[in-house]
């Protein structure tokens, strides 16, 4: 019984060294992976000096908002918990609603941003495969009315 | 990871940010392997794996700015890998899941766990490495995680506490748990 027991347990102790010790050395990232990878650091620069924006020197700030069809409401900082979102000051965003339109005041619109649309916070923690909504400098606006068939809960994520 | 590598780490992360291209490709070097670990361990599965690895060094590079120094690199690629894998496993719930059982499977199993010891040592491998993914696949993606740093990867609760931003003694619980239910498993095996 107790050989019985030492052999279990042996057992898994032996799968976990196994584990260890497996030579997982060889398994590299793809030629063309490599290209992606690097290309993508790079040709994230707005700018013509060849640094990528996520290495200025201002922290990149990202916002979710949300806007149901009736109500509206914002939450800042941490929607996603892929990375770290840096912290946002409350002034940076203001949002009105005029009529059918919401509009979005950036403080310090006088850069670009790119603005994300979607009714799944998932995708925009990574928007890579997302087209931009817009390109907003200053302020950008969308319709408050929800579409047939589009949820009328709209996430919006704002780099 | 050596005090070493982690300064290597702060140094290539420091020259990054100041628009080094090749900091980037060695922070890529010196974590790659440790990513493609951890993503097969946590069942993601070969065809799949490159794809999941650039996303993983994507997430890194793309938000390297607001990285913050006073933690250890190593941390944060567990982190957002883990985070990866996860999310890959959400988005294609049906497709990764690794079945012992399925030949296409288990000749993948074989072909990755061939080392150069040849057939048998590659047959004796293959055959710990379905035994062991067959038990990962057993616990939930939280325990799973934990049970992989602290066992696999031989990081401390405290440093897998902060890998994963949760405390530590969740981390102890959520590892006794794994490892009750996977010595459960294996008894019930013999």
């Amino acid at each position: 019984m107790a050989r019985n027991h030492d052999q279990r347990h042996d057992r898994l102790t032996q799968l976990i060294r196994d584990s260890r010790n497996q030579d997982t050395g060889v398994e590299r990232l793809s030629a063309g992976g490599r290209d992606r990878v690097l290309g993508a650091a790079w040709t994230e620069s707005p700018t013509s000096t060849g640094i990528p924006s996520l290495f200025l020197p201002i922290r990149r700030w990202t916002w979710a908002v949300m806007a149901p069809t009736v109500a509206l409401a914002f939450v800042f900082g941490s929607m996603f918990f892929t990375a770290e979102a840096p912290e946002a000051g409350a002034s940076l965003l203001s949002i009105e609603k005029r009529g059918g339109q919401v509009i979005f005041n950036i403080a310090n619109g006088g850069q670009p941003h790119r603005v994300y649309r979607s009714s799944s916070p998932q995708e925009l923690a990574d928007p890579s495969d997302l087209q931009p909504f817009a390109q907003a400098q200053g302020s950008f606006r969308d319709s408050v009315q929800s579409q047939a068939g589009e949820s009328n809960l709209v996430f919006y994520r704002i780099d | 990871m050596d005090d070493k590598q982690a300064k290597d780490d702060e140094r290539d992360v420091r020259a990054a940010r100041d628009g080094d291209a090749r900091a980037l490709e060695s922070l890529l070097d010196r974590h790659q392997a440790r990513v493609f670990r951890v993503l097969r361990l946590m069942g993601i599965l070969l065809d799949d794996r490159d794809d999941v690895a650039q996303e993983v060094f994507i997430r890194i590079f793309r938000h390297l700015g607001s990285y913050d120094a006073r933690r250890r690199f190593d941390s944060w690629v567990y982190r957002i890998t883990v985070n990866a894998a996860h999310d890959h496993r959400c988005r294609h719930a049906g497709r990764v899941h690794l079945d012992a059982d399925d030949p296409g499977v288990a000749r993948q199993i074989h072909e990755e766990a061939e080392p150069s010891g040849g057939p048998d040592a590659g047959l004796a491998a293959a055959e710990s490495s379905r035994e062991l993914m067959g038990l990962l696949e057993s616990l939930s993606a939280r325990e799973r995680a934990i049970f992989i740093l602290c066992d696999l990867e031989e990081r401390t609760p405290r440093q897998v506490a902060r890998d994963l931003a949760i405390s530590a003694i969740t981390v102890r619980r959520h590892l006794g748990r794994a490892r009750r239910h996977l010595r459960r498993l294996v008894d019930e095996k013999v």
